[in-house]
Parts: C-alpha cells; structure tokens; sequence
C-alpha cells in the first residue's frame, strides 16, 4: 500500500523555512550598524558573490549547463561601471549602471551563439575560453581597463553612499530584489522548462519544446543577473582588476554552488557566504590558504555531491522519519481505463479537417539515413491511413528506432521525405513536429526522473501550450495545463502519486507515463517505441488495454519486439531488415510470407 | 541433464538489471567443455543481456557466474576476458580506426594456447589477408564479421560467445560463417556459447539447447529434442 | 620584410611550444575526456623545476628532470584524484582547478613569487643564419624543432605502435576494448601521464623563453583552450595546425594592435567555430 505523500512534516518545513527567512532579513537590517567595519564589508561581499553564484546555479544546476565562464559577464558588468564611473563621475552611475547590465546580457548574447549549440565538454571549453579571452583583454588593454593594476577608487553615485553601511543597505535591496525575480523565474513554466531540460533533452524537444531557445534565453538572462552581480561589486569595493574576470572567480562561484548545494537557490547563498568568509578570515591567519582552497576544490569534487542544503535536507528527512516513499508496485491487470479522458476535449474531429481527407496521416517516401559508412535506414516508404495500427518489426539493427528518430526529427534524413497529413517536415525541427501533431514514446524509459509525476505531465502538456515561455506566471497557477495534467493521470490512476519522483515510481507506472506524456501534447500521430520493453508477462496485459484504448482516429506506429503485443494491437505490419523495407501487409499477409520467415521468425517453422 | 565433460561456464540464479529495469529474472545456464551451447529465443527476450553479465560489461545484481571454478560475477570485463573467455558482439563492434592487421596483433593472448595467431586467421578468413592494412571501418559488413572473429580467436579462449553473428549477413556469408564453427568444433574442440535467432542455424551446430523467454530459461534439452518440441517453438519463438 | 620573416618566425616559436603543451591536454581530452586544468600548472612546476636543475646540471638534466617530474606529479594526481571520477567532466574540472591552486601556491612557496627565467644553454644561444640574410635565435629555432620531433613521435605512436592501438581501440569502443582483455584503467593512466609528461617538457623547453611566473598556469591553459578549439577536440594534427595559427596570430596581433593582443586570437577562434563548430579536425 502506498502511505501518505504529503507527510505534515512538509507543512512544518515550509513554516520552518518562511520563519528562518524572515528571522535572516530581519537580522541583515538591523544588524549591520553594530558590526565592525570589516565584517560588513565581508557581509557585503558575501550578497554579491551570492548573486553570482545565484547566476551561475540556474544555468548549471536548473538547466544543467555547466558553464565555466561565468566570471566574463560578472567581470563586464564591474569594468564597465568602474570604467564610466572613473571618467566621467559620480553623476554618470545611471548611464554606468545601464551600460554595464547592457554590455554584460549583450555579451552573454554573443557567448551564447557560440556555446549554447554545444553539448557537454565543447560547451564547457567554449565558455572557459570566452571569459579567458576577456580576461586577457582585460589585463592588455591599459589605456582602458589598467591593465594588471585594475581600476582603483570607483566613486559610488552619491556622496551618502560614500560610507560601507549606507551602502550596505543598497546591496541587500539588489540582492533581495535579485532572488525575488529569480525565485518567479525558477517557479514559472519556463523554470519548469529549464529543470526538464536538465534531464532530458530529447524529451523535451519531442514534447514541443524548442530547447536550444530555453537554453540561450537562461543563458542571456543568467549573463545579465551576473552583470547586476558585479555592478554591485564595483560600486561596493570600488575597485576593479583582471581578478574578476579571472578563471578563479568562475570557478570560485562553482565551488560555492557546488558546496552549497547544486539546484537550489539557497545553496549557492550559503556557498558563497562561506567560501568569502573564509577568504577573507581564514587568509589572515594562514600564510598559503590558496593551499587550503586547493583542498577544497578537491574535497569538493570528490565528496560534495549535494552540498550544504542536500545533506541538511538528507537530515531533515531522517529526523521527521519521512521516509521516501517507493512504489513498487507492478501493474494491476484489473485496471480499467477511462478511455474518455485520453480524447482531448475539443479537439475537431479528424474527420472534419480538410487535409485528412486527401492526406495520409503520414507519408514516409524513399527514407534514408547514413551514418558513415553504416546505412541504418536505407529507400523506407511507408504510409500510414488516419487511425491506422501500424506495427514495425524486425532484429536488431533493423533500424527500427532510427526510423522512429527519423520520423521524430531527432535525426535528420541523409535523403528521402517525411509528410504529416500532406505537409512535408523532413526540414522541419523536432520540436516544431510536435505542434504538427506527432508524439512518440522511447524504448528506454525517457521522462524527467527526479522531478515529480505532476511535472513530468505538466512538461508534456506545456509544449505545445502559449504559456511556455512565461517567466512570470507561476506554474501551480496554470489552470488549464493543470487541469489537462489531472485528467492524463487519472486516467492510469496516478494522481495519487503526482508528487512523488518519477524515479521512484515502478517501472510498469513509468512507461505507462512515458505513454501517457505522448498523449498530453494532444497528437494526431503517435509514435511506440516498444511500449512493453521491460515489462513481465503480467504487466504486459494492461500495457495493451491502454494501447488498445486510444482514440480510433488517432494513427499509431508501434515497434514491437514483443510478437503477442505486436499482433494483437496492429492491424497492419511492416517489417525492416537491414534498414530495408522487407514485407508489408496485413497480419495474416505477414504470417504468410515466407521471407519474413527466414529473416525474422526462422526457417524452421515453415 | 546430459552433459559431457566438465562445466566452463555455469550461471546460477543470474538477476541482471538495466537502472531500474529488471531484465534477467534467475538465468541458470551451464556449457561444458568442448560443447557447443546454444541460447535461442525471440528478440528482446534478454539473450543479449545474459552475454553481456558474462562478459562482465553489466554486471549482475545477484546470482553467479561461475567460469573454471571461480566466480567472476562483478569482476572488471579486462580480468574476465584475460581469464578465457573471448565475445564476438553483436553488432561486430570492431575497431573503426584499426587496421585489420592491428586487431589480429595487438590484443594478445589471454586464457589458453590453442594456437591462433594472425596467419592462422588469415589462413581462414583470406580476404582479410588481402585487407591487413586497411582500417576496419572501411571494411564490408561480412568482412567486419570475420575480424570479429578472427580478433576474438587469436586471445585463444577457453569460451567463446558469440552473440548473433549472423545478424545483417547474406546468406553465402551465413553459409561460410556456419562452416567456420563447425570447424571450431570439430577440429579444435573449441568450447562456444552461441546466441542466435537463426534457429536452423544454431539447431545445426548445437549440442544442447537453452530457450529464453522474459528473462527466464523456458526450455533447455539436447538439440534433437527441441526440433520436435512443438509447443515450445510455437510459444517461444515461432509466431 | 625583414620585420615580417620575424613576426612570422616568432609566430612559429610560440607555436611549437604551444603544440608541445596543447598536444598533451588533447591527449587527455580526446582518450579520457578529461579537461585538465591543473596542465597550465604542470607547465609552471616544469619550468620552476627546470630552472633550478640548470643551475648545477645543465641544460639537458633540467629539461629532463622538468619532463618526469611532471610526469610523476601527473601520475600522482590520475591515481589519487582523478581515478575516482572517471566521466564526470564536472568533478574532474574541480579537482583539477584544486591541483593547479595547490601547485602554483608551492611554486611561491619554493620559487617566490617573481619570475624565473632560465638561461639558454651555450651551445643554443646566439643567432643562426637563415637564408635571405635573416638572422634567428638559434634556441627558438631549437624550440620549433622540438615541436616537429614531438608530433613525429606523437604521430608514430598512436599509429605505429601496439601502445597506440590499444589506445585508439578504448577511443573508438572502450567497452569492447575491455572486453578485449586491455586494461583500460592502465591505459588511461599511461595517456594521462604522457600529457603531463608533455606539458613538463613544454614548461622545461620553456623556461628560457617564456619563463616561470605566476598566472603562466592560466595563460599557457588559456592558450592551450583555444588551441584545443580550434584544432578540434582530440585532435593531434588539428592540434599541430592550430598551434601554428594561434602561435602566428598572437604575435602578429600582438605587434599590430598590442592593447587587443586577445582578441585577435578570439576573432579567428570565432570564425572557425561558426564554420566547423567542432574544430578543424574535430568529429562530431
């Protein structure tokens, strides 16, 4: 049986969590006038390099985009207020500020171009090398920055703000400020966005999702928090060197989120506060601490793998007796479905739509796809009527998936075309095939394992929705995103368990989702990709009562390798081999021939 | 059970899982020396998975893996190929930027000495004698077959697997693949773990057979006895 | 013209010995996809350790001993660290910053925090005759020549040799190389040790070019990034061409336009990623 999900130790933790906030802002205002000089400055240094840390979280803990070159736009912002500040005066901190937090987001424009395209280690070496290349600049460029010296005695923009406490003021608000817009950011639909694409990209674009756009769009507004980090900076140390821009200090707001704790906004707070505390104390009794930091760094690497607020967390846990809840449990044949909920209200008839009537549902003509010298899908027409049950079989290497990557548009076609309901979309982008009315499901199970059930469908159903991009809005408040996400999980009788991980779900539960986050983009055209895989004998039952159940005008293409499930929910068969079209028929066709025989079932059973 | 000789290899109660995926449910399996075993069954069924908690490149969660007494269960796949035991994957895997040449000589030998070495391979697969210098990725889909082999005689195993060697090969190939094993058996003893789905093939060169179904061994016999075991190709692998 | 062969020439200087050092970091990078950032830093410790031997053993010792003891520190670092994260590009890049601190800090603790810049051996010092009565210092011709030996010996290792092969073999399908019997945890830490060995021999080679300094960790790094970027990941050849590019654009860029040496080295980087986003010789 499955126990309580929200356990009353959740509310105790929020009011717990609401109360510590306070009691900190309370004492960030009131304290200050009675701490020594030094460690307001360390106090204020602290809130600075917190919003740099902040920056850099979202982009690598949220979206998973590890970027090591953070410091560039940290550094663009803090040069570009000293710069302005230096030359033409107090007066001029407006036209600073705004030139600083333009040059700093319109920077991080450029970096972006070049590094968002990029997966994994090229994105990494590509924003190193950015941020180093302004570091360079930086140190070069006398006449403008410097040089190695840097920009001393910034003035700040009012004679008042001359003294550290009053100016301390202005730092909290930024940072205050400053974690309030991040706070909507990670809770609105786009936040959502970011954490799906964290754990999975392909998942993302076949569900609607233009990531490459999420991507850069964090990355621009990431750059430009960065700015507003080191405009503060400059006018509260009033001093700028290549120091900022330096690799230590990217890898210095690494070091804080990571030892903080990766994903959450608190985490990189904490990191920061403590890495700067330590600097700035500990450097003053240790002659190398840099040694000290060194250690860090690897201890760091080698042991901090949730930081700070994850073991806090791990012991909160522990210390209520909330236990992780797993479901086991495997998938009830007796299971009904109300097969209603999965034909989407208001959706028009596909019989009503004009192209229908003279288009297949999809038209696949003389498909093929090379990778080197490997021909994995070689001259493949396929058609597929509206409302048809199509199963593709064949071994291994058929390239039956590739087919159905092809189709998707995670690959792109060596030759050949692929037409949904008449329209050509072999040039078009995955996740614009999705708005066209094709979904798909993965072999391997491809959903967002440690966000919850409730946002894994929540992601499926706002891919093709408007409110994708909303920065603002937050996603608990979406009425008919979450409206949409209740009706799909009542339908496999998990909304129950809609605030669990996905990852803690049974196996069975998880491909049903991985069939049911298909449905929420509310297709024309679904893609299987063996639904069964994984399954036992037993679960296998409900799998195909739930394919059996789908709407009767929608077309589904089905791979199989489980023959029992094939044949019992196809009507029509297609079978590859060698990425070759070998037979296609009806099921009793296909039994028949003899070809399919040899290759496929074996020629003993003639 | 009738077997000769004694056990190479044996798996007992062998649960094997991809992440959270539960594939092998319990596979008890045994090859003798000298013997030809087969694993037959649908695609999908786990036949691969078993090669690969053999082999070591996925270990099994619980159960044994015995192989000439020891239990290599968890150990890394460099010490258990170095052991004896020798694969030929499916897909062929060959090394795309080695020269034939290079794959016949650099991977030298681990368990036994039976005696191969590149002129031995050459002398039975003789296009490669005529491709040595060419790198494997430039070579045909059979050609790249014959390597595979050829790469995993010359460590001279005291088991050879063979996953679905004749997956994607035309018939003349499959023919010529099929006379290579039977050689291996006859001529040299060679002990192998043949993973097919060409159940004419596999019946023709097997001693003693082993179905799977569902990550479970549904049927084990002598080959005969599973030509005229009707139920089980009509359950397990026929349509 | 003169001044042109010049330019050009101490182009190629710096490119050689760019080619030694980034030619070890895509080694790492390309086989074990490790970005190390503690190489600049192996640089460093070589050219400290160089200038030292130099001072009672000569040329020959101090470039040796420069070369295996970073060597050494390389194999210290792979099977105390790095071992344990194997694949996790994040945790590698940490740990590796931790080294590079650590061993710059002992480079101020043992070599103070100024330069070290190491003489020329006799017998390489002064200039030699090039055709068109250009006249060339002879140590940073030496220097070119140890760029081309080190991409011969490169090149006919990873191609010629049995070493090679196993390497290339756990490039293309380390999986299947393990199931070959290869130790790839050996391989990796023979690879890992051949890049610090290089970037010991670039810091040794060095020492009376460049010398030894504090911030030569991240400038050699930065360097060897970019490279690394434009030759391509992994790449040896494109690693070699690349070298020889940044090496000539630096000290043109540098000698046109002093204040914007950097850019000139980032415009080319820019154009060449926006052409072939993984590099010259990258693959995909």
């Amino acid at each position: 049986m499955l126990t309580l999900i929200r356990a009353p130790g959740q509310a105790r933790a929020r009011r717990i969590r609401v109360g510590l906030t306070l009691s900190l802002l309370v004492a960030a205002v009131v304290a200050p006038p009675s701490l020594p000089p030094f460690l307001l400055t360390v106090v204020m240094l602290s809130l600075v390099y917190s919003i740099l840390a902040m920056s850099l979280d979202i982009l690598m803990g949220y979206t998973g985009m590890e970027s090591l070159g953070q410091a560039a736009f940290f550094g663009i912002g803090a040069y570009t207020v000293g710069i302005v500040m230096t030359r033409h005066g107090a007066a001029s901190w407006p036209w600073a500020v705004l030139l600083a937090l333009g040059l700093g987001t319109s920077s991080a424009a450029v970096a972006g171009l070049l590094a968002v395209r990029l997966g994994g280690l090229f994105f990494l070496v590509m924003t190193l090398a950015f941020s180093q290349v302004l570091w360079g600049v930086s140190q070069s460029w006398d006449s403008m920055t410097g040089g190695y010296l840097g920009i001393t005695n910034i003035p700040r923009p009012y004679r008042s703000l001359g003294s550290d406490l009053h100016f301390y003021y202005v730092a909290l608000s930024i940072f205050v400020v400053v974690v309030f817009l991040m706070v909507r950011l990670v809770r609105s639909p786009f936040g959502l966005s970011l954490r799906g694409i964290r754990e999975s990209e392909s998942r993302m674009k076949t569900s609607g999702f233009n990531v490459w756009l999420h991507k850069y769009i964090v990355f621009v507004i990431c750059g430009f928090f960065a700015a507003v980090g080191g405009v503060a900076y400059a006018f509260a140390i009033q001093f700028a060197s290549p120091d900022v821009l330096s690799i230590t200090t990217s890898f210095n707001a690494m070091l804080m989120v990571i030892i903080g704790g990766v994903g959450t906004l608190l985490g990189p707070v904490l990191g920061a506060t403590g890495i700067v505390f330590l600097q700035n104390y500990v450097s003053g009794y240790i002659n190398h601490w840099i040694i000290l930091l060194g250690a860090i760094y690897i201890a760091a690497a080698l042991f901090a793998s949730k930081g700070v607020v994850g073991e806090v967390r791990k012991w909160w846990s522990r210390w209520t007796r909330r236990r992780i809840v797993r479901d086991e449990e495997a998938l009830d044949s007796r299971t009904s479905w109300s097969v209603a909920a999965l034909r989407p209200a208001g959706r028009p008839s596909v019989e009503s739509t004009n192209d229908s009537q003279e288009a297949a549902a999809l038209r696949i003509t003389g498909l093929s796809k090379s990778f080197g010298m490997i021909r994995a899908v070689e001259n493949v027409s396929i058609t597929a009527d509206v409302g048809a049950r199509m199963a593709i079989l064949g071994p291994n290497g058929a390239g039956k998936t590739t087919l159905f990557n092809l189709i998707s548009g995670l690959y792109k076609p060596s030759s050949g075309d692929i037409a949904l309901f008449g329209k050509s979309m072999a040039r078009v982008p995955a996740h614009t095939r999705v708005r066209m009315g094709l979904a798909r499901t993965y072999q391997v199970t491809n959903l967002y394992p440690t966000l919850t059930v409730l946002d894994n469908i929540r992601l499926g159903v706002l891919g093709t929705g408007a409110s994708r991009y909303a920065l603002h809005s937050s996603v608990a408040r979406l009425g008919r995103v979450n409206e949409r996400s209740r009706e799909l999980l009542e339908v496999i009788g998990l909304w129950e368990r809609r605030n669990m991980e996905v990852r803690h779900l049974s196996y069975g539960h998880q491909r049903q989702i991985e069939i049911i986050m298909a449905l929420a983009s509310e297709p024309k055209v679904l893609l299987l990709d063996e639904p069964a895989a994984g399954l036992s004998v037993a679960e296998t039952r409900p799998m195909i009562d739930l394919i059996r159940s789908l709407d009767p005008s929608l077309t589904v293409l089905i791979i199989e390798h489980d023959m029992d499930v094939a044949f019992e929910v196809a009507t029509e068969i297609t079978v590859l081999h060698n990425g070759q079209l070998l037979a296609q028929g009806s099921r009793d066709e296909i039994r028949a021939n003899s070809t399919v025989r040899d290759v496929y079932l074996g020629k003993a059973f003639a | 059970m009738s077997v000769s000789g004694t056990p190479v290899l044996e798996l007992r109660g062998v649960h094997t899982y991809y992440g959270e995926s539960h594939i092998l449910h319990g596979v008890d399996l045994s090859v003798s020396s000298g013997q030809v075993v087969a694993l037959l069954g649908r695609n999908g069924v786990g036949k691969t998975t078993t090669v690969r908690s053999i082999v070591g490149f996925t270990p099994p969660r619980s159960g044994k893996v015995v192989f000439k007494g020891k239990d290599i269960a968890g150990l890394p796949a460099q010490r258990i190929a170095r052991m004896g035991i020798s694969l030929v994957p499916q897909g062929r895997r060959v090394f795309g930027s080695l020269t034939v040449r290079e794959h016949l000589k650099i991977f030298g030998a681990n368990g036994g000495t039976n005696g191969w070495d590149l002129d031995r391979v050459v002398s039975i697969f003789p296009r490669l004698g005529d491709r040595l210098k060419q790198r494997a990725g430039g070579l045909s889909g059979g050609e790249q077959q014959m390597l595979a082999i050829g790469r995993a005689l010359i460590t001279n195993p005291d088991l050879l697997v063979m996953d679905e060697i004749t997956e994607g090969l035309s018939p003349v190939m499959v023919e010529a693949t099929v006379n290579v094993i039977r050689n291996l058996k006859e001529t040299e003893g060679q002990t192998i773990l043949l993973v097919e789905q060409n159940l004419p093939m596999a019946l023709g060169l097997a001693d003693y057979v082993y179905v799977m179904n569902k990550g479970a061994i549904v049927f084990e016999g002598l080959a005969e006895k599973l030509e005229s075991a009707h139920d089980v190709h009509a359950l397990y692998l026929g349509v | 013209m003169q001044l042109w062969a010049f330019r050009i020439l101490d182009g190629l200087t710096l490119g050689g010995l760019l080619f030694v050092v980034a030619s070890g970091f895509t080694l790492a990078l390309g086989v074990m996809k490790i970005v190390n950032i503690a190489h600049g830093a192996l640089y460093l410790l070589a050219s400290y350790i160089a200038w030292s031997l130099f001072q009672h053993y000569g040329f020959v010792v101090a470039i040796a001993g420069a070369a295996f003891a970073a060597a050494f520190a390389g194999l210290a670092i792979q099977q105390t660290v790095l071992r344990r994260m194997y694949l996790q590009p994040l945790p590698q890049i940490l740990a590796t910053m931790g080294v590079a601190l650590i061993i710059a800090e002992f480079g101020v603790i043992g070599w103070g925090g100024y330069p070290r810049v190491m003489s020329e051996p006799s017998w390489l010092s002064g200039a030699t005759a090039l055709p068109q009565s250009v006249f060339y210092p002879t140590y940073r011709l030496f220097i070119v020549g140890v760029a081309v030996v080190v991409a011969l010996f490169l090149w006919g290792l990873l191609s010629k040799t049995r070493l090679g092969g196993l390497v290339r073999a756990c490039v293309d399908d380390e999986e299947m190389a393990r199931g070959m019997g290869v130790n790839v945890p050996r391989v990796y830490a023979g690879v890992f040790v051949l890049s610090s060995f290089l970037a010991g021999l670039a810091g040794g080679i060095g020492a009376p070019f460049l010398g030894a300094y504090q911030g030569a960790q991240f400038d050699i790094l930065l360097l060897a990034l970019i490279v690394v970027v434009v030759g391509g990941l992994g790449s040896i050849a494109g690693a070699f061409v690349a070298s020889m590019v940044v090496g000539i654009l630096d000290s043109v860029g540098k000698s046109l336009f002093p204040s914007l040496a950097y850019f000139t080295l980032f415009a080319p980087m820019i154009i060449i990623l926006v052409l072939r986003p993984t590099g010259l010789r990258g693959r995909a």
